[in-house]
C-alpha cells in the first residue's frame, strides 16, 4: 500500500511540471533550434519561398565577422560598451539609493515606491521621453546643464557619433537603478543589526563597516543583480530602436537592432538568424557563469 | 523573385495599361515585364508656411537653388527654413531619392555627380547654411510634420497622407503645397500599394479581382473613401481630386513621381543609402566619399 502510494505520487509530481515543460518547449525551445537551423542556411527574400533549403554551414558567421563594414564586431563592441557603463553606474547609484532608503526616516517607503517608477514605465514611452529630453534644441536636460553652467553649448547627444551611445546608456541607467535598488534593499534588511552593533562596539568606521560586513554579507544579492542586469541590459533592443534606431552611422548599433535589421529590413532571415545566435551564445556562457556562482556561494554556506 | 506571376500579356490584352500614370506602373514592373498593378499612390511634394513666406516677400522656391536660399532666409532664431526626414529607415531613403532623381541621380548612380550634388544640397542646409535641424537625422516623417504644425519650420518636404494630419494639428496656420523643386528634371517620389498575383492555383480567379478593383469605377470610389491618390490618370481627372487645390497639387506631382527601384534587393540599397545620408550630415565622410562607398556596396547587387 505504501509503495502504490509513493508511485503514484511521483507520476503526480511530473503531472504538474508538463503544462510548463510544453510551454517552454513550444515557445522557447522550438524558435531557439529553429533559429540555429536557420543560421545554418541561406534564407533570403530569394529563396524562402523554394523548397529546397540547402545548408551553407558556416558561412554566415565567418561572413558576419569579416565583411559587411565589420558591422557585427562593431555591434558586439557597441553592446559590451553600453552593457558595462549602464552596469556600473545602475549598480553603483542603486545601491546607494539602497542604502538611503535603508536607513528607514519617514517618507522611505514612499519614495522608494516613487523610484521604482523608472522601471514600471513602458520601455518605449521611456524611450520617446528621453529622447526628447535629449534633444540639443529645448531638450531638458541640455537646458539643465547650461544653467548651472556646466557646459555653454547644448550637446547633440543623440546626433552626434561619439555622445549618442552615452545618450542611450543614460537612459537606461534611470531604467535599471530601481531594479538594482529594490534587489540590494532586500538583501540588506537580511543583515542583522546586531553584527552592526557589535562593530561600532569595536569602533569600526562607516566605511570599514560598509566594506568588510554589508558588502560581503550581501554577496549573493549582489552577484544575483550584476549577472541578471548584464543579461537583461545585453539584449535591449526596444530603448535603442526607438532612440536612435542603431545611428548615427553605427554609433549605437547593438546586437539585436543588427539582428532586427538584416532579418526584417533587408530579409536576411538567415544572417539575422546568426546574429541572433551570437547573442544567444554569449548570453548563454554569462548564464552558465551565473549558475556556477551561485552553485559555489550554496555550498560555502 | 519568382512569387509573382507575370501578367504582362493578360496586361496588355485588358488594354488599359496607358490610363495609368508612368511611376506606378513603372513600380510594378521589373526588368519589362510587369507583375501588379497599381492600387493607390502617394507621392512628396513641398508644404510651405503661407504667412512665414509671405512676411519675408519670399515666392515658394521652384528649383534646388531657389529651395535653399529660401530656407536660408526663413531660418530665424526659434524656427528653421527646411524640415526633410533623414532617419536611418526607409522614410529617410524615401525623402532622399526624389532629390537624387530630380538632379539627375538614382540609386543605380550613387557615385554619380548629379546624386551626390543632391546629397550635398542636404549636407550644406544643415552644416553650413544651418536651414535645416541637425536633428533631422532622427526625424521621421511624422516628426516632421509635428515641426511644422508646431510653426518650428517654415518648409517641410512631406506626403499627400499628411494633407488629414496637418488639418487636425495645424488648424491655425495658413499652409499650402507647391511641387517638389527641381533641378535637371522635376520629379517625386511614389509611396503606396501594389497589388501583384502569387504563382500557384489561383491566378484566373485573381487576375479577375485585379482587373476589378482597378478598374475606373472602383478605383474612384476606393480612393476617394480612403483618401489616398488614384494611379490611374483618368480617374485622377475627377472631381475629389482636382477641385482641392491642395490635392491637385499631389496630383500633378503624379505627373513626375518615380517608383523606388524597383529591385528586389531593394532594402540593401535603401541600407546603403541611409548610412551615406547619415555619414554626410554628421559629416563623419564627405557626399562624395559616403556615396562612393554606398555604391561599392551595392555593386554586386546591380547585375
Amino acid at each position: 500500500m505504501g509503495k502504490k502510494n509513493s508511485e503514484s505520487f511521483e507520476i503526480t509530481q511530473y503531472l504538474f511540471v508538463i503544462p510548463a515543460l510544453i510551454f517552454m518547449l513550444a515557445f522557447i525551445g522550438y524558435p531557439i533550434v529553429y533559429n540555429l537551423v536557420l543560421s545554418f542556411q541561406d534564407i533570403n527574400v530569394m529563396t524562402f519561398t523554394s523548397s529546397i533549403k540547402e545548408f551553407i554551414g558556416f558561412s554566415n558567421y565567418t561572413a558576419l565577422f569579416s565583411d559587411r563594414d565589420n558591422l557585427l564586431n562593431v555591434a558586439i563592441l557597441n553592446t559590451l560598451f553600453y552593457t558595462v557603463m549602464s552596469i556600473i553606474f545602475q549598480f553603483t547609484l542603486g545601491f546607494a539609493f539602497a542604502m538611503f532608503f535603508s536607513m528607514n526616516f519617514r517618507l522611505a517607503a514612499f519614495l522608494r515606491g516613487l523610484t521604482a517608477i523608472a522601471w514600471l514605465m513602458p520601455m518605449t514611452i521611456t524611450a520617446l521621453m528621453f529622447k526628447y529630453m535629449l534633444s540639443p534644441s529645448g531638450g531638458i536636460i541640455n537646458e539643465f546643464l547650461m544653467a548651472v553652467k556646466l557646459i555653454d553649448q547644448p550637446i547633440d547627444w543623440l546626433i552626434n557619433n561619439n555622445t549618442a551611445i552615452w545618450g542611450v546608456i543614460i537612459a537606461n541607467i534611470w531604467v535599471g537603478i530601481p531594479f538594482n535598488m529594490i534587489l540590494l534593499s532586500t538583501g540588506l534588511t537580511t543583515i542583522p543589526g546586531s553584527i552592526y552593533e557589535s562593530a561600532d562596539i569595536d569602533g569600526a568606521r562607516s566605511l570599514q563597516k560598509f566594506f568588510f560586513i554589508t558588502v560581503p554579507m550581501i554577496k549573493p544579492a549582489i552577484m544575483a543583480v550584476l549577472t541578471l542586469g548584464f543579461i537583461y541590459t545585453f539584449k535591449v533592443f526596444d530603448l535603442i530602436f526607438i532612440m536612435t534606431n542603431g545611428g548615427p552611422v553605427n554609433s549605437t548599433e547593438v546586437l539585436s537592432t543588427l539582428a532586427y535589421r538584416l532579418s526584417f529590413d533587408e530579409f536576411n532571415f538567415s544572417k539575422g538568424a546568426s546574429v541572433a545566435n551570437v547573442l544567444f551564445i554569449i548570453l548563454f556562457c554569462v548564464s552558465l557563469i551565473y549558475l556556477k556562482l551561485m552553485k559555489d556561494e550554496e555550498e560555502l554556506m | 523573385m519568382g512569387i509573382f506571376e507575370d501578367i504582362t500579356d493578360r496586361l496588355k490584352k485588358w488594354g488599359e495599361l496607358d490610363k495609368y500614370y508612368k511611376g506606378p506602373l513603372e513600380s510594378a514592373t521589373y526588368k519589362d515585364k510587369i507583375y501588379g498593378l497599381p492600387l493607390y499612390s502617394n507621392c512628396l511634394a513641398l508644404f510651405y508656411n503661407e504667412d512665414m513666406l509671405k512676411d519675408l516677400n519670399i515666392a515658394p522656391p521652384t528649383t534646388f537653388e531657389q529651395l535653399r536660399e529660401a530656407a536660408k532666409k526663413l531660418t530665424m532664431k526659434d524656427r528653421y527654413g527646411l524640415a526633410v526626414s533623414a532617419v536611418k529607415s526607409e522614410e529617410g531613403t524615401f525623402q532622399f531619392i526624389p532629390f537624387a532623381i530630380a538632379a539627375g541621380g538614382n540609386y543605380t548612380s550613387l557615385d554619380s555627380k548629379e546624386s551626390v550634388k543632391a546629397l550635398q544640397l542636404w549636407s550644406d542646409m544643415v552644416n553650413t547654411d544651418n536651414s535645416m535641424s541637425k536633428e533631422i537625422i532622427n526625424w521621421t516623417q511624422a516628426d516632421v510634420e509635428k515641426q511644422f504644425a508646431a510653426g518650428k519650420t517654415a518648409m517641410m518636404i512631406n506626403g499627400s497622407w499628411q494633407i488629414a494630419n496637418l488639418k487636425k494639428d495645424a488648424p491655425n496656420i495658413k499652409w499650402n503645397v507647391t511641387l517638389f523643386p527641381s533641378d535637371k528634371t522635376s520629379a517625386s517620389v511614389l509611396g503606396g500599394f501594389n497589388l501583384g498575383i502569387i504563382k500557384g492555383k489561383n491566378v484566373e480567379e485573381s487576375y479577375k479581382f485585379l482587373t476589378y478593383i482597378n478598374g475606373k469605377e472602383v478605383m474612384e470610389k476606393w480612393c476617394r473613401m480612403s483618401g489616398y491618390l488614384p494611379p490611374r490618370a483618368d480617374v485622377a481627372q475627377n472631381d475629389t481630386w482636382q477641385k482641392d487645390p491642395i490635392v491637385k497639387v499631389f496630383m500633378d506631382q503624379m505627373n513626375t513621381a518615380a517608383p523606388r527601384g524597383p529591385h528586389p534587393k531593394w532594402p540593401e540599397f535603401s541600407g546603403a543609402i541611409q548610412t551615406a545620408i547619415q555619414e554626410s550630415l554628421t559629416q563623419a565622410k564627405t557626399s562624395e566619399q559616403a556615396l562612393k562607398d554606398a555604391s561599392a556596396k551595392v555593386s554586386g547587387l546591380l547585375k
